[in-house]
């Protein structure tokens, strides 16, 4: 339990006391499931993050300007918004 | 036959010769819209007027005699996580209810590009975290055959609206079988390209290793024609490839293709009809002389613990942008990171949310390496495993799924028991391979569905299997009845 909310901070999600509950046991099952990994020989052998060889792709740190409609839109989507600027609660405490 | 019922390419032939008109075929959708909607909840939004507009544009190209698209005219949808700018984009979820695309995904600007008509945005499962598309936060899809069972998901919207005739052709996001189980439980065709065919620019991301776009249609043919529609490298998302196109004609029968049968695939929890089913299509392929070898993939038992570990981690980090600041839902609180707090347990949905938390603990300091890092070892197992196999095999076979549909409801209290709906898709996804889902007949009266995999970017050989199977058998011709 002391688990879960820390995880809860961590994730910035906020539970109540039943999904704590809930989440608790649920995610205790899933990770007995996910534990059989242990079982596997991993030694020597290397991570993959992508599947396919990426590649570093390169270009121009150029800005691309985007239209007045996109940027209108963007913007419409705020939840508050103070002249073209996202209104948010203060980052430090005054 | 109801113009709505036809196939990509018969639609394209009509209009060319001029037989009906694409804004006929678009009122053909509407009409199946509003007889079976209420009942199957595929879609999330239409835009019906906006149809008939660009309908009348292509109607003027088709009779001016200009050089047609390869989708000129013809009636598709979007599954609900691709930007269609100036139209809504919910994902499925609360927290994006309100949220507006600012500009178009790139399969969106390519599907325009290619003379399509978007009539709808689909439904699906929040943030496509799901297999029934039950975890919609607006309301379930139900399944074309039978309402009272699940389409499958996450592309459940997407599945359930071209199973029941309501458009063309339709795009999915695979990133654990989400295009290709809802194509089996749904009787449609459902590709997942190789990692990086399809630019994922303009989908929103839920693990983005993983994740990859794809079409549902009717048959295998329809299946390549939006492939070449929406594939290509894009500047726009570096993890794009410049591939070989897909081909959009094939050469009808296998002969001489070595098609490898797992054989960890028929052991863990398979119904044992669909089972049956799937060894029936692959005698079907070994009579139209392919040649039919068993092979190991090892680490097959792992695949799903793997993904139940890569997937949470990248979707806690993608998630993390959902903070109520620059878009979608805000909640109020005392300070900033109440807001956080608030907002994510109000916008987000009970599965997003598990998944956050399980990738946070899996990510986080302590549990990292005996999670994450041993994950993606084992990762390197599984991309290993069908190297090998696909050294000596053109490509394999298998079931897409190991159940036909289930119950609306039977699996949602349970998450194991959901994730293991996607047993034989995940480790497709893990390793980056294609693969295609195609209609293999019937198991209680409910479709079920014969998966093709390939080595990467070899869309090419498993488009030449499905259709010949598709070609021999006439499973994909049979309709729901709604």
């Amino acid at each position: 339990m002391e688990e879960i909310k820390h995880l809860e901070e961590l994730a910035r999600i906020k539970l109540t006391a039943k999904e704590r509950e809930l989440y608790g046991e649920q995610l205790s099952s899933i990770l007995e499931y996910v534990n059989k990994l242990q079982q596997v020989d991993v030694e020597g052998v290397e991570p993959t993050g992508h599947a396919t060889e990426a590649e570093n792709v390169w270009r121009e740190d150029a800005v691309i300007e985007s239209s007045d409609e996109v940027k209108k839109r963007i913007t419409e989507n705020a939840p508050e918004l103070v002249k073209k600027l996202f209104k948010v609660k203060s980052v430090f405490e005054k | 036959m109801e113009l709505n019922e036809l196939n990509i390419q018969k639609a394209h032939q009509g209009l060319r010769e001029k037989k009906f008109s694409s804004r006929e075929l678009v009122d053909a959708c509407f009409r199946a819209i509003k007889k079976k909607e209420k009942k199957v909840n595929a879609f999330l939004s239409l835009f019906q007027k906006e149809a008939n507009d660009i309908a009348k544009e292509a109607d003027k190209r088709i009779a001016n005699g200009d050089e047609l698209g390869l989708l000129e005219g013809i009636p598709v949808a979007v599954k609900d996580n691709m930007l269609y700018a100036g139209h809504a984009c919910t994902a499925g979820s609360k927290i994006l209810e309100k949220y507006i695309a600012a500009y178009d995904a790139t399969v969106v600007e390519k599907l325009k590009e290619s003379g399509a008509v978007i009539i709808g945005k689909t439904n699906m499962d929040e943030f496509a975290m799901g297999s029934s598309t039950e975890n919609s936060a607006f309301k379930p899809t139900k399944n074309p055959w039978n309402v009272k069972k699940v389409p499958g998901g996450s592309s459940g919207g997407s599945a359930a609206a071209v199973s029941a005739d309501m458009c063309f052709a339709a795009l999915g996001s695979d990133t654990g079988g989400s295009i290709r189980q809802p194509a089996a439980l749904c009787g449609t065709v459902g590709l997942k390209p190789t990692y990086g065919r399809v630019s994922r620019y303009g989908l929103i991301a839920m693990a983005s290793s993983l994740d990859q776009i794809g079409p549902l249609t009717k048959n295998v043919q329809d299946a390549a024609w939006v492939m070449r529609a929406i594939e290509g490298v894009d500047r726009r998302d570096s993890t794009s490839v410049d591939a070989e196109p897909c081909p959009i004609e094939f050469p009808e029968d296998v002969k001489g293709i070595k098609i490898g049968v797992p054989k960890e695939y028929f052991t863990q929890g398979i119904d044992p009809e669909v089972s049956e089913a799937t060894r029936s299509a692959i005698g079907q392929l070994e009579k139209l002389g392919a040649k039919i070898v068993e092979v190991e993939l090892p680490h097959t038992d792992y695949g799903l613990a793997v993904y139940y570990i890569l997937m949470p981690s990248e979707v806690s980090s993608n998630m993390a942008r959902y903070d109520g600041v620059r878009y979608g839902l805000r909640e109020k609180g005392k300070d900033l990171l109440e807001v956080y707090m608030n907002t994510r347990a109000k916008g987000l949905g009970l599965e997003v949310r598990r998944r956050i938390m399980l990738g946070t603990f899996a990510l986080s300091s302590g549990y990292y390496e005996a999670y994450y890092a041993r994950a993606q070892k084992v990762r390197t197992l599984i991309c290993r495993d069908f190297n090998e196999a696909f050294k000596k095999v053109d490509c394999l076979v298998g079931p897409t799924t190991p159940t036909p549909a289930f119950d609306l409801g039977e699996k949602y209290e349970d998450p194991l028991t959901m994730y293991l709906s996607d047993i034989y898709t995940v480790s497709i996804n893990v390793a980056g391979v294609p693969a295609i889902s195609v209609p293999a007949g019937f198991v209680r009266d409910l479709p079920v569905g014969l998966q093709i995999i390939g080595s990467y970017f070899s869309e090419k050989k498993i488009l030449r299997v499905a259709n010949a199977f598709e070609q021999a058998t006439d499973h994909h011709k049979k309709k729901p009845e709604i």
